[in-house]
């Protein structure tokens, strides 16, 4: 697959030789972002979330358990996939 | 190992949750301690299909913030997503803002110009973000619990620059950040329920070097304390390593509170490419100057204005203006009783004793106490007219807390008014020397040290009513 | 029984049903039982076309009762008219796979914002067709389920990446149909099969239900069986939707236009464009041709025509396959098996992410997902992603300069050929190539439909025509003219 991957991204490299500085910037002023109330009102589900969920027990979703735990695993079980 | 060779150079991160009703991007609920995922709905669960709409009181609440900071505010923001696997992050990326954050360049004011500790601390940028959830490991046997109702809170997060040099500077600047954050009323900004968590950015450098060290960053303080002292631990241990011609590493480290010790994590934070681009689902956020202005102009006072207008106003004592103006709610009931009895040195003792007393026992809210602002105002100009002495005052205070009535109506009721009659004072005498016989026949043989023992004993059976004043001059005229 | 010639009810247009159910002169049930019977006889057996993935007989039973009480009090569009759905499209009762194994049998506890619309306008949800998994590919080959195959001729393909709900309509089960489009996955299985497909407007149609891809490009598009057909089925989804923060503030029109029919010359003073970067010397001529063909139609409907240049055609395929796998591999993170779909669980957290996630993702998906990767990546960004914003700013310029230099909508071929055979497109690159002329409206977000011109050698060729922002009402005006005047020979 990487093979097939490099064959792509060559064809990509048609673009390193355009002349971008004439590009106009994003035209903000006609898709300003549209805001929402601070309401209670989520989208409702249909169905329990036990339903959908691989593994779940007591509200929760249950994951394989991390090698190391407490906070300190908020940042050393992060992964690049 | 010498410490005082080394200067430390400390940059703090902010994340602060924002007082919304419901999440950033979601109409779910921002309550906290509610049944695990009770509060998640598609869009916080990252169900597929489901798309984010920003909270428009987060980017009020954001703007707020940032102008209490003194941020320049930017007409134009973008929000980015910053993509890592994690089990409580439910769409696979995070979403925030990278190079195009809501606000930049403001600055924290920590210390005091009178004893020549004030500094500036300089904000590098503060942005807004969704928070994540929660895993919990010793719930279940052999797997980790998700819990995602805390996924998808707004959070600001206030990024100061490296200016900061001391452990105890890093607790004032996180003291001044709270109250401003607790005046604004953009947060609850409290460390014990997560709604205020710091990361500490930290480096070593030889005293008069300008180059800045290698950097390691602690996580997981809970309390302010923990912070200055992660701070001290991660100090001597940098300063260790260069002493010893070692390198610091570029990491991650974790705070152990119980153990009062710093460990790396596993991963280096180098290591992480978390491949930020703009979010797709969400055009740009633009705020219009208009309401920018009206947002700037309705911003509360600030604790440093409020300390200024304090001393110039009521020629108070630094240390009375600091109490009364650690919170916002005690400053106002302060002005508020000194606009009743125009007293402000008597307001301010009544209000940092008696009341702030009264309330760490019930625990209430100050604008919710039962002697409101008017009535102790009532109470005060009565003690400073000589009706009342100090010590009914405090009695009637207490009485003023269970039943609403006029402070001068219950102290006739209760015969706290000030009696300085000489035919009643006289009467109280009379009783007090005939029930204190062996006193009264010493006092009256010249053993004058016993005045203020009879003064006393005169005061309990008048129960506070006598005039201790005139009570002196009539005792002294029964001295030998 | 021909595969492409629809039968008694379904020969009748959307808008005809609806007006014979509201009429009463149908019962409510009677187009479903058409529709269910088609579906049977073009799906059955080895031959079947594989275009729908799974039925709701109950449940669309159910529905018509419910059109049949509430016609008492409201006229229905599309009262009792039955539709099918791509399966990246979340139905209530339906699953919601988007031709995947990663989503395992999931059904969506929450409903896409355009499937609600249709229900509300009385029409009747038949089932979820076979699309290229998560909407990647432009044949339908790459299906966790297996290929489509295309109603006039069975060798080869619908089109993609909505092939299924393309074969469902040219086959005659349906008259319309929900799609997707992020680089042309509407209109290129049109124009494969014969049918009208339109991509509205970015923003017209809310994306909520909608299993993103690469959410800057993706779009709801429908397809009908006429143009009638397909102006009904976008006037019921079009709007602005509270749940998508990019969708549109902007006023729905009807995009009916039954009135123009006694107008003899009902383009006239329309500037058509005919941009030659989209007629290359190697464009098949016969393509040319019945472009061409089209094109003299218009000016005998009054239009004037004149050829545009639009300088940055030829870097839109790169372009896009830089921002769409960047999207995408972001996008495609939440598929971790944590929450919902497929797990597959050695035993540790990493493994679980690595094994769901390549025994759930086949390989087309697998390669876009590197390919973003790798274009956001540090280091990579600038020369990748960003210069292919920058770029994407470009082509989008070029349309915008056309059209302020007055020209109304432009007309180009839909795609480079005909259906190919299966099987026959094996180089990834190659395959793209196929989104050649449809891309550059995703990226410029401007409204595009494709609808019948011609045949070659049997096979359907499909004419785009691509409009300014907001303006499908012209688009939609120019395409029944052309289709009332080229009448048969559109499918000749």
């Amino acid at each position: 697959m990487v093979g097939e991957l490099n064959r792509i991204l060559m064809h990509m490299d048609v673009l390193q030789g355009v002349d971008v500085g004439t590009a106009p910037a994003m035209d903000v002023a006609t898709n300003a972002m549209r805001l929402r109330d601070d309401m209670n009102a989520p989208v409702r589900l249909n169905a329990e979330r036990s339903a959908f969920a691989p593994a779940f027990r007591d509200g929760f979703f249950l994951v394989p358990r991390l090698d190391s735990h407490g906070d300190a695993a908020a940042s050393a079980g992060e992964q690049d996939l | 190992m010498n410490t005082e060779r080394y200067e430390l150079v400390i940059g703090l991160e902010v994340h602060c949750q924002l007082k919304t009703r419901t999440k950033a991007f979601c109409g779910c609920r921002t309550t906290f301690g509610d049944a695990p995922n009770a509060n998640t709905c598609p869009v916080c669960l990252g169900l597929p299909g489901a798309l984010p709409v920003l909270n428009r009181h987060a980017v009020e609440l954001a703007t707020r913030t940032a102008y209490a900071l003194g941020c320049t505010l930017h007409a134009t923001s973008i929000f980015a997503r910053k993509n890592y696997f994690y089990p409580d992050l439910p769409k696979g990326y995070q979403i925030t803002q990278f190079d195009r954050p809501i606000a930049t360049l403001g600055v924290v004011s920590i210390g005091n110009a009178r004893d020549g500790s004030a500094k500036d601390i300089r904000i590098t940028r503060v942005h807004m973000e969704e928070d994540a959830g929660k895993s919990v490991h010793d719930r279940f046997v052999g797997v980790s619990a998700v819990d995602l109702n805390r996924a998808g809170t707004p959070l600001v997060e206030i990024v100061s620059e490296p200016d900061i040099r001391s452990a105890s500077e890093a607790g004032a600047y996180l003291r001044a950040l709270k109250q401003i954050l607790e005046y604004t009323e953009v947060s609850d900004a409290n460390m014990e329920e997560g709604s205020l968590r710091v990361d500490v950015n930290i480096s070593v450098r030889r005293l008069g070097s300008t180059m800045l060290g290698t950097r390691t960053e602690i996580k997981n303080l809970n309390t302010f304390s923990g912070v200055e002292r992660a701070i001290d631990v991660e100090f001597a241990r940098q300063c260790a390593l260069v002493d010893r011609g070692e390198v610091v590493e570029q990491e991650t480290m974790i705070w152990d509170a119980m153990r009062n010790e710093i460990r790396p994590t596993r991963s280096k934070e180098a290591s992480h490419d978390y491949r930020y681009f703009p979010e797709p689902d969400l055009p740009p956020l633009q705020l219009d100057l208009g309401w920018l202005e009206l947002q700037r102009s309705q911003l509360p006072e600030l604790p440093s204005a409020k300390r200024a207008r304090f001393e110039a106003a009521y020629g108070l004592g630094a240390s009375e203006i600091d109490q009364l103006t650690a919170q916002r709610d005690i400053a106002h009931a302060f002005e508020l009783v000194t606009a009743e009895c125009s007293d402000p040195k008597r307001a301010a003792n009544w209000v940092l004793g008696p009341l702030l007393g009264a309330l760490n026992v019930s625990g209430g809210r100050i604008d919710e106490y039962p002697v409101s602002p008017a009535r102790l105002g009532a109470l005060i100009r009565l003690e400073a007219s000589g009706a009342v002495s100090n010590t009914a005052a405090r009695q009637l205070f207490a009485i003023l807390g269970t039943e609403d009535t006029e402070p001068a109506a219950i102290a006739e009721r209760e015969g706290l008014l000030k009696v300085s009659d000489d035919s009643a004072l006289l009467a109280w005498i009379d009783a007090v020397l005939a029930a204190h016989p062996v006193e009264a026949t010493r006092f009256a043989s010249g053993e004058t040290k016993l005045q203020g023992v009879l003064v006393g004993f005169v005061m309990k059976e008048s129960k506070g009513a006598a005039d201790p004043r005139r009570v002196n001059q009539l005792l002294a005229a029964r001295s030998g | 029984m021909t595969l492409t010639e629809p039968d008694g009810l379904l020969a009748r247009s959307a808008a005809d049903i609806a007006r014979a159910v509201s009429a009463g002169e149908l019962q409510a049930a009677a187009p479903l039982v058409a529709s269910m019977e088609r579906m049977a006889a073009v799906e059955a057996g080895p031959g079947g076309l594989n275009a729908i993935l799974c039925t709701d007989p109950e449940g669309a039973r159910d529905a018509t009762a419910l059109v049949a009480r509430r016609m008492a009090d409201e006229s229905l569009a599309l009262a009792g008219v039955p539709i099918v759905v791509k399966d990246n499209i979340a139905t209530l009762r339906l699953p919601t796979t988007c031709g995947s194994r990663i989503l395992g049998h999931y059904v969506s506890p929450f409903e896409a914002t355009a499937v609600t619309r249709l229900r509300h306008a009385g029409a009747i949800i038949v089932g979820k067709t076979n699309m290229d998994e998560f909407a990647m590919g432009s044949s339908t080959e790459n299906s966790a389920f297996g290929p489509t195959q295309n109603p006039h001729d069975t060798t080869r393909v619908p089109g993609g990446s909505s092939g299924g709900s393309a074969a469902a309509v040219a086959a005659g089960v349906v008259r319309i149909a929900l799609g997707s489009e992020t680089g042309g996955s509407v209109r290129q299985p049109a124009a494969f099969c014969g049918i009208v497909g339109v991509k509205p407007t970015y923003g017209r149609v809310s994306r909520h239900g909608l299993v993103a891809f690469a959410s800057s490009l993706d779009h709801i598009g429908v397809f009908g069986r006429s143009v009638d057909d397909a102006a009904l089925a976008l006037h019921a989804i079009a709007g602005l939707d509270p749940l998508d923060a990019t969708s549109a503030d902007h006023p729905v029109v009807s995009y009916c236009d039954a009135a123009q029919a006694r107008h003899e010359r009902p383009l006239e003073g329309l500037v058509v464009g005919w941009p030659a970067e989209y007629f290359p010397s190697s464009l098949d001529w016969k393509i040319r041709h019945l472009c061409d063909r089209a094109v003299d139609a218009l000016r005998e409907l009054g239009a004037t025509v004149r050829t545009v240049s639009m300088p940055h055609t030829a870097l839109a395929i790169p372009v896009y396959y830089i921002v769409a796998p960047a999207e995408a591999s972001s996008n495609l993170a939440r598929f971790d098996g944590v929450r919902f779909g497929h797990r597959v669980d050695p035993g540790s957290l990493r493994g679980m992410y690595e094994a769901t996630r390549s025994v759930g993702f086949g390989p087309e998906v697998t390669r876009r997902i590197l390919l973003g990767t790798y274009v956001l990546s540090a280091g990579y960004y600038d020369a990748y992603y960003k210069r292919a914003q920058a770029v994407r700013q470009l082509i989008a310029a070029d349309f915008a300069a056309a059209f302020a230099d007055g020209v109304d909508i432009m007309l180009t071929p839909t795609t480079p050929t005909t259906a190919f055979k299966i099987g026959a497109v094996s180089d990834p690159y190659d395959m793209y190539l196929s989104d050649i002329f449809t891309v550059t409206a995703n990226l410029a977000g401007i409204p595009a439909m494709s609808l019948p011109i011609g045949r070659i050698d049997g096979l359907p060729v499909g004419g785009q025509l691509l409009a300014p922002h907001f303006e499908e009402a012209r688009m939609f005006r120019v395409a029944y003219a052309l289709e009332r005047a080229l009448g048969g020979m559109a499918h000749q």
